[in-house]
């Protein structure tokens, strides 16, 4: 098989990697709340990513590659600056399941999802930098970034029923603070 | 396929609420059904919403530049940790997917011819880390084998389990560089492995797992500085495994190697 020259090996990553730099910094904000973390946090991917695009296989998904460097870089950022997300445990989550058992998976309401509607932009965005990082990055890379259960499992290095359980619970806990919101603004009744 | 779980238990699971043992049992089914795996759990009306409301960011034109500049060095890579190996003659052999295959036959045939009297004198824990070193240190730096994760992490990153709360040491004092760093469950035990090579290639491997703590505790082991640990020859490598903080420590490497002690001596130390 023909070696790969370096001028190849440039040109696969500019048109391979480079187009996911979106995604990636708009997910990289998601998790940091921050621009400047945030940019950081896509320039060490991108750079952990030049150093191993030996290992990457080229035709596999570069996409869900690129989220897995993103969310371990993230991981190590955390563990070097001692701040670590707070773990959540099931207690903790336990009294919003407890609410409204009635539906198939308990999903939203209409009634919830038209006063969710109504909600400002800046109101979704508060809601969702709510819930604790641990299920906010299964529910960005899932709904924002729609990745299949699958490739999260893969990303994250969890299983796919560990997925599944934080995009829930996740999920969960996103409803609970947009029904706040909805409440406060008197979209919904207590 | 047909899928036997029904929603309810799904449910049960996703909440938390099932038995540890009940818990497990779903997580494995899923994990091989494609019809559990399509249940939407953010239903369409949510994600759009999501969607919608929150948009997306697009990064500023610094962060396009200096991206792109990353893409640009590409003629001239961060070396970083990794040894270039690229033109030595051996290159070819490791990178072919047959290498792994090959050692692994090697290994066994090692096993079987080499004199019972030898192996003898280790213990079982010794053994099995000199055999996943052997099946693996060809390997390390390309395509890893199936038993492998790679963990793309350099010198300093914190590993996850097994070794929760460690990080990759840097052994670059002592003349190893890390070209290598995965989460491996050859022989069904789960270890963080860590691979060296030297300014020679010759390869060293570190294990270190909280899987094996029992097995450790049950060795009549030397203290050493208030530190309980083994060492053993097996044939061309030397074994040292040691126990701190719950977790134990295999160090494996070429017998006779300078290096192989003064690494050691650094990993001892390492808090």
């Amino acid at each position: 098989m023909r070696r790969e020259s370096e001028a190849e090996k440039r040109r696969r990553f500019e048109v391979e990697a480079l187009p996911h730099l979106d995604a990636l910094y708009n997910t990289a904000l998601r998790m940091t709340q921050n621009p400047s973390d945030a940019e950081d946090l896509v320039q060490e991917t991108y750079l952990k990513a030049h150093r191993f695009w030996d290992r990457y296989q080229a035709g596999t998904n570069c996409k869900a590659w690129l989220f897995k460097i993103l969310t371990n870089t993230r991981i190590n950022q955390y563990v070097k600056k001692s701040k670590q997300p707070t773990p959540v445990h099931f207690d903790d989550v336990e009294p919003v399941l407890a609410q409204r058992p009635e539906a198939p998976l308990d999903q939203p309401t209409r009634g919830d999802m038209s006063a969710f509607a109504d909600l400002l932009h800046d109101e979704v965005k508060v809601a969702l930098e709510a819930v604790p990082e641990e299920f906010r990055t299964v529910l960005i890379l899932s709904v924002i970034e729609g990745f299949a259960y699958k490739e999260i499992a893969q990303i994250l290095d969890i299983p796919i029923g560990t997925v599944m359980s934080r995009l829930f619970r996740g999920r969960k806990l996103l409803q609970k603070s947009l029904r706040e919101f909805a409440r406060k603004r008197g979209l919904v009744k207590d | 396929m047909s899928c036997t779980l029904s929603r309810q238990r799904l449910q049960l699971f996703l909440e938390g609420r099932l038995s540890d043992d009940a818990s497990r049992e779903v997580e494995q089914h899923v994990q091989s059904c494609e019809t559990c795996q399509a249940v939407e759990i953010v239903e369409p009306e949510l994600r759009d919403l999501l969607c919608e409301k929150l948009g997306r960011a697009a990064p500023g034109a610094a962060l396009r530049a200096r991206v792109r500049a990353i893409a640009a060095g590409a003629e001239d890579p961060p070396q970083a940790a990794v040894v270039d190996i690229r033109s030595r003659w051996y290159r070819r052999a490791l990178a072919s997917p047959w290498t792994p295959r090959v050692a692994m036959v090697a290994t066994l045939l090692f096993l079987i011819l080499v004199p019972f009297h030898l192996l003898q004198q280790a213990p079982a824990l010794a053994k099995a880390a000199a055999r996943r070193h052997d099946c693996h240190a060809p390997t390390f730096g390309q395509a890893m084998p199936p038993c492998c994760h790679d963990l793309l992490l350099a010198v300093g990153d914190a590993l996850d389990a097994p070794s929760k709360g460690t990080a990759v040491p840097d052994l670059a004092g002592s003349g190893l560089q890390l070209v290598t760093v995965t989460r491996c469950s050859f022989d069904n035990v789960v270890v963080n492995q860590i691979g060296y090579r030297d300014a020679n290639s010759r390869s060293f491997s570190l294990y270190m797992s909280d899987q094996v703590t029992e097995q450790f505790m049950l060795l009549d082991t030397q203290s050493e500085d208030g530190a309980p640990r083994e060492r053993h020859r097996l044939e061309e490598n030397d074994v040292t495994i040691w126990e701190r903080d719950g977790l134990i420590y295999f160090w494996v490497g070429p017998h006779a190697s300078s290096n192989y002690d003064t690494a050691l001596a650094m990993l001892m130390d390492t808090r």
